[in-house]
């Protein structure tokens, strides 16, 4: 049945209709497998290579977002989207922040947009993620790193070359908060990372693109949601090794889709934050620029859609000012 | 209030005080005494110039009232012992000064009396010698008339005599020193007459003369004791003492005064403090009227604010009920919409591909087997086309696929269309409040609403329903019952699934639906709390704690019973007797 020139995918439902739907969308272009529940899933990714992974969210016994957490502990490679018919916050945080999701589809779809989704994700998904999976952030040998590694920084001074090679990242902050600030400065001191303060989307646009170093990008979601996700949608289709994390005062889930497909935003975070947490993410953060960096090729995997919200004309003036965007004619 | 107390303390002190003061002075205070006094003064000194004029009479007239002095100095002496030791005893205890002036009166007054006494004694005895010379200068007057008319010889003796007399006389009247001497001479050249003269005269003579010494100094006495008795000057004394009891009784009435004055003003003190409080009792009065009528106010305001946010909870926990149905319908839409939207594309691009070509192929050779010329080489080329694209579609199963598909939506449809009628079944918009109803259908709608519920928490329903009549009531008020207990059982059975039996039987005059799950149950205390308001197990947040107490509130509308059997980790039976005939309230 399965045919190696085709990319696997599998659909999770545990609605047997919605697989039959998606299976006869897709079964010509691809190998379709599908499981009724997350741990059929698991079975299946267990013996077989799939390319991408898509989950409803609601089912009984796993939730899809705990599904694709595992996933991506599990299976990096593998492309991880989510199906969700209506907004369901708490999970679609932790989908962006477990998960490292590649896309949420709404349901119902269109049979053309998934279509263009699913090929997207399933060519993104030959291409080598560039870390192993052990890198990943997993909550139990994340752990026990960062100790380790706060400890020997506590001990004796970083080694010279590898303090230099630290110093060439740099962390932008966007936000009027000073409490953020005082501790992303006290946690990139420690890492020594250098930081960029900013309070406005034209000054870190501007500190963005003169200053390559910046991989990771803090935001502080405040007010116009809307030309902060146009903002990061476009630095990321320029600078897809960007790294963006959003921290706001109160999650939302209308915010995490757009924030996901158009931004591909690392982390989603309600504030307040603990410091150790904060360096965990931005740690994290630094990895994943540099291995999007070293292998120029895994930014497919980060490829963001444009927003589906109309840009306003300051921002777009601002954005050709930069050269970010082309002039329309 | 501590003020107030000290206040009052005060006054009632100083009243105590004033109270014994004024019992005090009442004792002392009489006019009466003061006039009876003054009246008593008044006939002292009638008195004493009485005796004072009686003296001078006596000595000096030839008056004898010696029982009249008697009788006035026995009134003088018992006015004034009344005066001073009953009258004005108290007053005289008192005051030193009035003390003295009486007593000094007293002294005088006696030795007065003494003086008048011994002044009547050697009056009486001057009037005495006074008679015997009158009669020795008779008897010596005829002896010598006698002898003359014998003798016939003028004789100088009686000459003597008589002169020897009126200088006496004269001597007594005035006591001055001269007469004396002239009185002197007299009774010396008698004497030497009486040495010459050996006549029977003689002895007469030397008593006359004796007598005459005896008068003398008898005179003088006299003359001494009244003056004596007339320079004791009662009479000052007794203006002293008046004047002394004046004082006495206007510094009485001073003092009385003074304290009338006292009183007054501790009077006016006290009644300024009796309005002044009056006045802050009243304003305190009207204070707390107003404070009284404030806090009702407030009273009346704040369960206003509570009925309001009653009513505001409720309505909330209708909406978040509401929400939470609209959300889990929407999602059991969305996914028979899901599949339906992706078939009806997959159909049409299946028939816009496949079977088109098929078609196409199709009837281009029907067209060439029409023909009137048609080429058999070519026909049976296109015959090749069909054969192919029918042999790929038959090994797509496009066809299979299309009414696998169609099939599936057939279903999504009727799904919909089946949500759609429990909404309107459910709500009841369309029909009478009350009516008789089946109660199967009113479970069944709500068990379709709670469908996503019943889904996501893995629960089964098993029905056993009995034979049972229709009965009126609020459809829409028992669907909403229903809804929420089999709401709260599919969240009670949330953590393992489990099994949600519902069982209607006809019983007596009610109808018992009884809903049991295998859900994670109560213990007794919290069955017992489970319809009152507010109560809740959920986290905060999550419900207003208010589903059960609005299912017990229709229950009771229709005049049925709810309760509640709960066993932890075993499951809930919730028994709901409606009545049979009774109408709902």
């Amino acid at each position: 049945m399965s045919d190696t020139t085709k990319y696997n995918v599998l659909f999770v439902d545990d609605e047997q209709r919605i697989l039959t739907s998606l299976r006869s969308i897709f079964r010509r272009e691809y190998n379709v497998f599908t499981a009724l529940g997350g741990k059929e899933a698991l079975e299946i990714l267990a013996n077989n290579t799939i390319n991408v992974i898509v989950s409803d969210q609601r089912m009984p016994n796993m939730l899809g977002n705990e599904l694709l957490a595992q996933v991506h502990k599990l299976y990096p490679q593998t492309m991880r989207l989510l199906l969700t018919g209506f907004m369901d916050k708490q999970a679609i945080i932790q989908t962006i922040n477990e998960g490292e999701i590649y896309r949420f589809i709404n349901k119902p779809w269109s049979n053309e947009s998934i279509q263009a989704v699913i090929k997207e994700a399933a060519e993104a998904s030959q291409i080598d993620i560039g870390f192993s999976p052990q890198q990943a952030p997993t909550p139990a040998n994340q752990n026990s790193a960062t100790i380790e590694g706060a400890g020997d920084q506590a001990k004796a001074p970083l080694p010279q070359p590898q303090k230099k090679a630290i110093s060439d990242h740099a962390t932008l902050i966007m936000g009027s908060s000073q409490s953020l600030r005082n501790q992303i400065r006290q946690v990139c001191k420690q890492e020594a990372i250098a930081v960029y303060s900013t309070q406005s989307i034209r000054q870190a646009v501007n500190a963005i693109v003169a200053r390559p170093s910046i991989g990771v990008l803090v935001i502080e979601l405040l007010s116009d949601t809307d030309e902060v996700i146009h903002t990061i949608s476009l630095l990321k289709q320029k600078r897809p090794e960007l790294i963006t994390v959003v921290l706001a005062d109160e999650t939302d889930a209308e915010v995490a889709v757009s924030l996901i497909n158009s931004g591909q935003v690392f982390r989603y975070l309600s504030k307040p934050l603990e410091l150790l947490q904060l360096q965990k993410i931005i740690k994290a953060g630094f990895e994943r620029h540099s291995a999007i960096k070293n292998n120029i090729n895994s930014q497919v995997r980060f490829k963001v859609q444009k927003p589906t919200n109309k840009i306003t004309a300051g921002l777009k003036e601002l954005f050709t000012s930069f050269g970010l965007l082309k002039k329309q004619t | 209030m501590k003020k107030y107390t000290i206040t009052v303390l005060f006054l009632i002190a100083a009243g105590v005080y004033l109270g014994y003061l004024s019992i005090k002075q009442s004792t002392t205070i009489d006019e009466s005494v003061y006039l009876e006094t003054s009246k008593s003064v008044r006939f002292l000194k009638t008195l004493d110039s009485s005796i004072n004029l009686l003296l001078f009479k006596l000595n000096y007239e030839k008056v004898s009232a010696y029982t009249t002095l008697d009788q006035l100095n026995d009134s003088i002496s018992s006015e004034f012992d009344e005066l001073r030791f009953e009258a004005l005893f108290e007053e005289i205890e008192r005051s030193p000064d009035l003390d003295a002036k009486a007593e000094d009166f007293g002294d005088n007054l006696v030795a007065k009396q003494i003086s008048t006494e011994q002044f009547v004694e050697q009056q009486k005895k001057l009037r005495a010698l006074d008679k015997k010379l009158n009669r020795l200068y008779r008897d010596i007057q005829s002896l010598v008339s006698a002898a003359k008319t014998e003798e016939a010889e003028p004789n100088t003796l009686v000459e003597d005599l008589l002169e020897t007399k009126i200088n006496f006389y004269l001597f007594l009247e005035t006591l001055s020193p001269e007469r004396k001497d002239l009185l002197d001479d007299n009774l010396t050249a008698l004497v030497s007459n009486i040495a010459n003269n050996e006549n029977e005269e003689a002895p007469l003579i030397q008593d006359y003369v004796d007598t005459l010494s005896a008068i003398i100094s008898t005179k003088q006495l006299v003359q001494k004791h009244f003056e004596e008795a007339v320079a004791t000057s009662t009479t000052e004394r007794l203006d002293a003492f008046e004047q002394s009891y004046a004082n006495f009784h206007n510094e009485q009435i001073n003092a009385s005064k003074k304290f009338r004055t006292v009183l007054i003003t501790y009077g006016s003190v006290l009644l300024a403090i009796l309005i002044i409080f009056a006045y802050l009792l009243r304003r305190q009065y009207a204070n707390l009227e107003q404070q009284v009528k404030d806090r009702t106010k407030k009273i009346g305001e704040a369960y206003n604010e509570l009925k309001e946010s009653q009513e505001q909870l409720i309505q909330s926990e209708k909406m978040a009920s509401l929400g939470e149905m609209v959300a889990g319908i929407a999602h059991e839409i969305n996914t028979p919409l899901g599949y339906i939207n992706g078939n009806v594309n997959t159909v049409q691009t299946n028939i816009t591909t496949d079977l088109d070509e098929l078609n196409v192929a199709i009837g281009m050779a029907y067209k060439e087997a029409r023909k009137a010329d048609r080429d058999a080489a070519k026909l049976s080329q296109l015959f090749t086309t069909v054969l192919r694209v029918y042999q790929r579609i038959e090994n797509d199963g496009v066809i299979n696929e299309n009414k696998e598909l169609l099939k599936d939506s057939n279903h999504g449809l009727h799904e919909i269309s089946q949500l759609v009628q429990s909404l309107k079944n459910f709500s009841r918009l369309d029909r009478q409040a009350t009516e008789k109803v089946d109660i199967h259908d009113c479970i069944e709608s709500s068990i379709k609403i709670a469908s996503h519920h019943i889904k996501q928490n893995s629960v089964e329903i098993e029905k056993h329903y009995g034979d049972i009549p229709n009965i009126g009531c609020t459809p829409s008020k028992l669907n909403q019952l229903f809804l929420n207990v089999i709401t709260n059982a599919c969240q009670a059975m949330k953590t393992k699934g489990g099994v949600l039996s519902i069982t209607t039987q006809e019983g007596g005059e009610f109808l018992e639906i009884t809903f049991t799950d295998q859900g994670e149950g109560m213990d007794e205390d919290t069955a017992q709390k489970m319809f009152d308001p507010f109560f809740t197990t959920k986290p905060i947040g999550e419900g207003t704690g208010l589903g059960m107490s609005i299912s017990y509130k229709i229950v009771k509308e229709h005049n049925g019973k709810i309760e509640v059997k709960s066993t932890p980790n075993v499951g809930t039976s919730i028994v709901i007797q409606l009545p049979l005939n009774t109408a709902s309230t």
